[in-house]
């Protein structure tokens, strides 16, 4: 049973311009946390702003618990302080006028005041802020508003929490650190969130199921190690990681590409398909006969990428651990070890 | 939250207050008579008068003549107003035209008023009168230099003129009476000759005396009873009236007065305040603190009017003021007298 | 969102009878204003116009300017006392100019005495002697806007624009000044749309406007259909005036999402930078306040021997406090919810039937009071009627000649000030901060009280002093709309004034100062320091 499903959703904000997002189907169990990812622009706030009321859709219905809370053909929709879902917002929007003790207790006017109270520095304990309960939100750092947001939006226990860009307004370390920290959060309360990033590596640490969106449409959503080794389209493939397309054809023998032969399982003979392969599967030897030169070298720190210049003239990437040195010019051979061989139809 | 609560309570006071105070209806008590008037100075004691006299009390709203008969004309037969008060001619006969008056036969106002005061259809009554002349500086200006308003036209007056706009009501008035007297083309004519002079055009008839004396302009043309005031604060004040049109026409007089609307509730003490006002008794006390010329002829002019001698008025019914007033107006735009 | 579009139709029903003027013809009065006047009137009311924003644009964001962002002799003084102008009405401001600087007024006497009879100065009577007046009567409005901007993101960011590598002066018009445009635009456009209203001061000057064709025709042509055609022109000018800014406007958006903590002090200046600083406001204030006043204080001491004080004073303030606090509340209640509908629903239409509603400011205020005598006297007919069929009885007049129609009529006129200012303040708190309550469960209602009315505090309150200040001036309206025996100081000055009963109008005036002085001192107090959270 899911939490929230959304159902042929599809929104446009003006007329006579391509919409927002369309046809976007898709839903998140009781506890689990989705990432929506995708570049800017390809829609997944405008699908976080749907789910929490601020939007209202033209297609589809959306559905949070057992209740319908949007329905384009039925004209129904639920207001967004009455679907109970939180919302963490880029920017924070922490009310300047209050305290941090104020404004988490924003969303708890319907419970007693000592309950309220109790509420309050329970959430504040959890994202461990207690001690400052009576600062104003310019009084303290970017992580510590970004905490206070989150308090303040798991304060009065929303069955779903939205996150949009959440940690986008902090530096590099304070990034880490906070989504370890809101993804020990979000686990331990048993929130179910959706969270919207453009960063395929956020999404990876933190979710346990990837939607990839591009140009308002959904291209797949699955867990992250399947989004990435089996990505549904060169999209995806692309945006969730590095990778090369090598052309190929089908053969009896497998797909023949100029880097080897890969197994076949799915296309008849004959096909000509485009296979995907990741820096990390590729491997190469220094060998004086080698097909291949390489190109150019980047070092990343722990690993050390290299452009590999094929005999066809076509450039695939390589990852190799730092510990290892070439330079560019040597010849090598170039071995790819696929787990798992990911083809697309040439187009 | 207390003080929110407080703010609740301080609107719902507020509130409260604002109700009671829309929601105050006074209660009926003596006759009363209501006056809706446009006129709003120097009738406060002769209305003291009044009620002392037959103990009928004077509900009065100020307010402008056009707007104060547009609340007349939407209040309808409903309308409180028993009387309706204004000062110009013009505005009478307007008033008149619109038929908010109801026509009152009464022997004690005809013979008070005279007949060039007061509208032919017995709808309003002439209460005070103003006239409206050729004022000079006693220092520059020999006054036998002076003659008619046409004469302010001579081109010896060249820049030495004060006028107030053409928008002015009694400068309409006395423009309309002029073409009563001289038709049209002959008006225009006049006006031209003022305007040729290039008058220097100053708003407020006391701001034009005030121009005459510093030697702004040396003359102007001004209701009497605005240099009357000035003379009651400063004997010196050297401005000085000069009757006009004395060989001819005769100065150009005006009036304030009113009329009984054609709903008032009390309409027979209405008429009793209008008869009681053209009495010599209040007649005497217009024109001791207005300073204006009582319309009754027998009583009393104020010591300073009175010191400028008699004067031959213009005799021409103060109602051609309204008949002719929208054509005055175009009149002065057409010669751009501004 | 219902109750805003109701609010917005009822205040725009006069605004409707003035239209509806065109039903009747008035063709001939036409052709001859075409023939003598018209283009004239245009360019003058054009003229006026311009003139008036931009010297309220210049002075007021100036002075507001210099008192947030720099210190100098006098600062704390001026940044509340440079608002006290607007407690002044225009004609008092008019009158003792020209009683001052007029021909035969003592500057120009002592000119002549000294530089002998030949001294010819220009004449102060013309286009630009009512400029300058009205720059100076109605540049609070642009300064009060100007200021609670700045105060509010001003400072920080300047810090902001000079940590870019912008100087001081670039920072200012290319930064700030744009930012704080929707608050500048607001007092602006209200200056502007009093120029166009005002008959008082362009008839003691003797200059010629549209609103002063408006009076000729209706007075001296006894034609009040024409008047009001005309006065739809009036609206028009108006309406394109705001169309125009919002075109200019295009897709810009004004809004902060981070607000900088107060407490940024300004510059300080010295030497004779601070001498000019502390001139310019002494200038201003001196021209725009003690001077009016000073001549008031005047004419009030040659009744001193008379002593001939109004006796009815005391009813006299108590019936202004009570009109011009019910206005206040009741016309900020009512632009605070037009203005959160339009937030609310921020469609192009909404917004023009907003700023629709609000046109009424640049109407002369006696077309107003005649447009809204005609639904209200309407109503009363319905219900006489209404009475009669379920009581029996006819029914006195209810509506007309109440409280309550001085108080629409008050609605009508003013909705523009409040709306205008309270818009501008609610432009500013960012869209997010609306979603982020309602994402906490908290309903509209609740979260413009919790979250918009804090937040807008001082928008608010200079709104409330605002229409305070302008009910308690206002003429036209009460006069012909009131109870029978209800006065206001304002209506008593003019009672005197009109008769040129300047020494015993003089008290009264100086009570409309000091009943205007009063919410203007609250205000000041009340949002000078921050009692909570940052501002």
């Amino acid at each position: 049973m899911s939490l929230v499903s959304l159902t042929d959703v599809g929104k446009r904000y003006r007329r006579r311009q391509a919409p927002a997002v369309s046809g976007l189907s898709f839903s998140v169990g009781h506890g689990e946390i989705l990432a929506l990812l995708g570049p800017s622009g390809c829609g997944k706030t405008t699908t976080l702003r749907l789910i929490a009321g601020f939007e209202t859709p033209d297609e589809g219905t959306i559905t949070i618990g057992d209740r319908v809370v949007a329905d384009a053909t039925r004209d129904v929709l639920v207001p967004p302080e009455a679907r109970g879902v939180g919302v963490v917002f880029q920017d924070y929007a922490l009310f300047p006028h209050l305290t941090v003790e104020e404004n988490v207790a924003f969303g708890l006017h319907r419970l007693a005041r000592p309950a309220r109270q109790g509420r309050v520095r329970e959430v504040l304990r959890l994202v461990d802020l207690e001690a400052l309960l009576r600062r104003y939100p310019h009084e303290l750092s970017g992580g510590q508003q970004q905490r206070v947001a989150l308090a303040r939006a798991l304060a009065p226990s929303p069955a779903l929490l939205l996150l949009d860009e959440p940690f986008s307004n902090l530096d590099a370390d304070l990034r880490n650190q906070m989504r370890e920290e809101v993804e020990h959060v979000l686990r331990s309360t048993g929130t179910t969130a959706i969270f919207v990033t453009h960063d395929q590596e956020e999404a990876f640490t933190i979710a346990d199921r990837v939607g990839v969106l591009a140009a308002g449409r959904l291209e797949q959503i699955a867990a992250p190690e399947v989004v990435y080794h089996q990505p549904a389209t060169t999209f995806v493939a692309g945006f969730v990681g590095a990778a090369d397309f090598l052309p190929g054809e089908v053969t009896a023998a497998g797909i023949v590409t100029e880097v080897g032969v890969f197994p076949n399982a799915e296309w008849p003979l004959g096909q000509k398909v485009d296979v995907m392969i990741r820096p990390d599967d590729v491997t190469f030897v220094v060998c004086a006969d080698g097909a291949a030169t390489i190109l150019k070298r980047s070092f990343r720190g722990s690993e050390t990428l290299y452009g590999l210049a094929l005999p066809s003239g076509r450039l695939l990437f390589s990852s190799q651990p730092s510990a290892a040195e070439f330079t560019a010019g040597q010849r090598v051979r170039v071995d790819v070890h696929a787990l798992h061989v990911v083809t697309f139809s040439a187009s | 939250m207390r003080s929110r609560a407080f703010t609740l309570r301080l609107g719902l006071a507020v509130i409260g207050s604002v109700a009671l105070f829309l929601g105050v209806a006074p209660a009926p008590a003596a006759e009363e008579v209501v006056l809706y008037t446009a006129r709003h100075y120097g009738q406060e004691k002769a209305f003291d008068a009044f009620t002392q006299k037959t103990g009928i009390q004077i509900k009065t709203l100020n307010g402008e003549a056009g707007p104060l008969l547009e609340r007349l004309k939407a209040e309808g037969e409903r309308s409180p107003a028993d009387v309706f008060f204004t000062v110009d001619a013009g505005n009478l006969w307007n008033a008149a035209r619109a038929g908010v008056f109801a026509p009152v036969t009464s022997a004690e106002l005809t013979k008070n008023v005279p007949a060039h005061l007061r509208d032919p259809e017995h709808r309003w009554f002439g209460l005070t009168m103003r006239a409206r002349t050729i004022m000079y500086n006693t220092k520059k200006v020999n006054p036998a230099d002076l003659s008619t308003y046409e004469a302010l036209g001579e081109p010896r007056w060249k820049g030495r003129l004060c006028l107030r706009s053409s928008g002015y009501i009694y400068n309409q008035s006395l423009l309309a009476t002029m073409i009563k007297r001289h038709g049209e083309p002959r008006a225009e004519q006049i006006v031209k000759g003022w305007v040729a002079n290039q008058p220097t055009i100053i708003s407020g008839d006391t701001k034009i005396l005030e121009a005459i004396a510093a030697g702004q302009c040396d003359v102007g043309l001004t209701n009497t009873y605005y240099l009357a005031r000035l003379l009651a604060k400063d004997p010196n004040f050297p401005v000085a009236p000069l009757w006009a049109n004395q060989a001819t026409t005769g100065t150009h007089v005006n009036v304030s007065g009113g009329g009984v609307t054609a709903h008032a509730k009390n309409r027979a003490g209405a008429i009793k305040l209008l008869e009681f006002l053209s009495t010599l008794e209040a007649q005497q006390m217009f024109a001791d603190t207005s300073m204006e010329f009582p319309v009754n002829p027998k009583a009393e002019i104020h010591a300073i009017v009175r010191s400028w001698g008699p004067f031959k008025q213009d005799d021409v019914n103060v109602a051609a003021a309204g008949e002719f007033q929208a054509a005055a107006t175009r009149l002065a735009d057409r010669a751009g007298y501004k | 969102m219902l109750a805003a579009s109701a609010i917005a139709l009822a205040v725009a029903v006069p605004l409707l009878v003035v239209g509806a003027a065109w039903r009747h013809p008035a063709g001939d009065v036409w052709r001859h204003l075409w023939d003598t006047q018209l283009a004239g009137l245009l360019v003058n009311t054009l003229g006026l116009a311009a003139a008036v924003g931009v010297g309220t644009l210049v002075v007021g964001t100036g002075l507001a300017w210099l008192v947030v962002a720099y210190r100098f002799p006098g600062r704390r003084v001026f940044e509340w006392a440079l608002v006290l102008p607007l407690a002044v009405p225009a004609y008092v401001i008019g009158f003792a100019f020209l009683g001052m600087f007029d021909f035969s007024g003592p500057v120009q006497s002592a000119l002549r005495r000294a530089l002998g009879d030949g001294l010819r100065v220009p004449d102060l009577r013309s286009g630009w002697g009512v400029a300058l007046v009205m720059t100076l009567v109605f540049y609070p409005y642009v300064y009060l806007l100007a200021r609670s901007a700045f105060r509010e993101h001003g400072l920080a960011t300047l810090e902001t624009a000079r940590s870019l590598g912008h100087s001081r002066r670039r920072a200012f018009f290319e930064i700030v000044l744009p930012m704080a445009r929707p608050s500048l635009v607001a007092g602006v456009s209200l200056a502007v749309m009093e120029a166009l209203a005002d008959f008082g001061t362009v008839s003691t000057f003797g200059y010629r406007t549209l609103t002063e064709a408006i009076y000729r025709v209706w007075n001296g042509m006894f034609d009040r259909v024409a008047a009001t055609q005309l006065a739809s022109l009036l609206l028009l000018l108006a309406l394109a005036l705001l169309v125009l800014e919002r075109a200019l406007r295009g897709r810009r958006r004004f809004t902060q999402s981070q607000r900088r903590g107060g407490g940024v002090e300004g510059a300080r200046l010295r030497g004779w930078r601070a001498r000019v600083a502390t001139g310019a406001c002494l200038a201003v204030l001196g021209l725009a306040f003690v001077l009016p006043v000073g001549q008031l204080l005047l004419w009030a001491g040659e009744l001193v021997g008379g002593a001939r004080v109004p006796r009815n004073l005391p009813g006299l303030l108590g019936s202004t406090f009570v009109l011009a606090g019910a206005a206040a509340l009741s016309i900020c209640a009512l632009g605070l919810i037009l203005a959160y509908a339009v937030r609310l629903h921020p469609s192009p239409g909404a917004r023009f039937v907003a700023q629709l509603s609000s046109m009424g400011y640049a109407l002369p205020g006696a077309v107003i009071a005649v447009g809204v005598l005609a639904p209200i006297a309407w109503l009363d007919g319905v219900l006489h009627d209404v009475a009669k069929l379920v009581l029996g009885r006819p029914l006195d007049l209810l509506l007309t000649g109440s409280a309550g129609a001085v108080l629409f009529a008050y609605a009508v006129r003013f909705l523009a000030v409040g709306y205008q200012t309270i818009d501008a303040g609610l432009a500013r708190i960012p869209p997010s901060f609306d979603e982020a309550a309602r994402s906490l469960g908290v309903r509209l209602g609740s979260t413009l009280r919790r979250v918009h009315l804090p937040l807008m505090r001082g928008g608010l309150l200079t709104a409330a002093i605002m229409v305070w200040v302008e009910t308690m001036k206002e003429l036209p309206a009460t006069l012909l709309l009131r109870p029978l025996g209800l006065k206001t100081l304002a209506i008593e000055v003019w009672e005197l004034t009109s008769e040129s009963r300047w020494a015993e109008a003089a008290l009264p005036a100086i009570a409309i100062v000091l009943v205007g002085l009063f919410p203007l001192m609250l205000t000041t107090h009340l949002t000078a320091g921050p009692p909570h959270g940052p501002r």
